[in-house]
């Protein structure tokens, strides 16, 4: 899935690890995620939506 | 806590099984004997002292501690643990037949066969047991 998960944290101003150490998850689930190799769950997605202050739907892009 | 006690008396009960296995060879016992309590009584006691020693670890650097969880806890790590654990059911189980088949080509005695052939379907009872249970 595509999303713009690298685009909002550079946005902030804040590192791989620095997102990860705030959702206490991994850098490298971080990573996968950007880089479109691991789809989180709706958990995951939702404490990034409201990490960025974003709909799910504006940072993910769900493509059939 | 209690899990700390519990290495603990693991170390020891370890320990134990390897003197039980020194007095034994000194008897006079056979190695068939002896052997299987080595190495039970080694793999307790290492378990359990690199348990202990992880948490002693943990104590004094919270920050290492936060980090294990972090990793342990961690949404995509649990989902690359449960698929390894699933592709290794899955060559488990054709090991297994072709261990079943090798047993019988090479004439082994008919309880090892179906020893082996036991234990797959044990295997596949349990998996529909826990899929039926994990799909409520």
């Amino acid at each position: 899935m595509k999303n713009y998960l690298e685009k909002f944290r550079k946005e902030l101003g804040i590192t791989q690890s620095e997102l990860a150490d705030k959702l206490s998850i991994s850098r490298q689930t971080v990573s996968s995620i950007e880089n479109g190799r691991y789809d989180p769950s709706i958990t995951l997605a939702f404490k990034l939506s409201f990490f960025f202050n974003r709909k799910i739907e504006e940072i993910f892009i769900y493509e059939e | 806590m209690l899990k700390n006690k519990l290495y603990y008396v693991m170390s020891l009960l370890g320990a134990l099984i390897i003197i039980l296995g020194i007095y034994l060879s000194q008897k006079g016992a056979s190695a068939n004997y002896t052997g299987p309590l080595y190495g039970l009584g080694s793999g307790i006691l290492g378990l359990s002292l690199v348990n202990i020693i992880s948490r002693l670890l943990a104590k004094k650097n919270p920050e290492l501690e936060k980090r294990k969880n972090i990793e342990v806890n961690d949404e995509r790590n649990k989902f690359l643990h449960y698929k390894t654990g699933n592709t290794i059911y899955n060559i488990n189980i054709y090991m297994l037949s072709l261990l079943t088949f090798l047993s019988v080509a090479l004439g082994l005695p008919l309880y090892f066969s179906a020893l082996i052939a036991g234990v797959i379907i044990l295997d596949s009872i349990l998996y529909f047991i826990f899929f039926y249970k994990y799909s409520k």
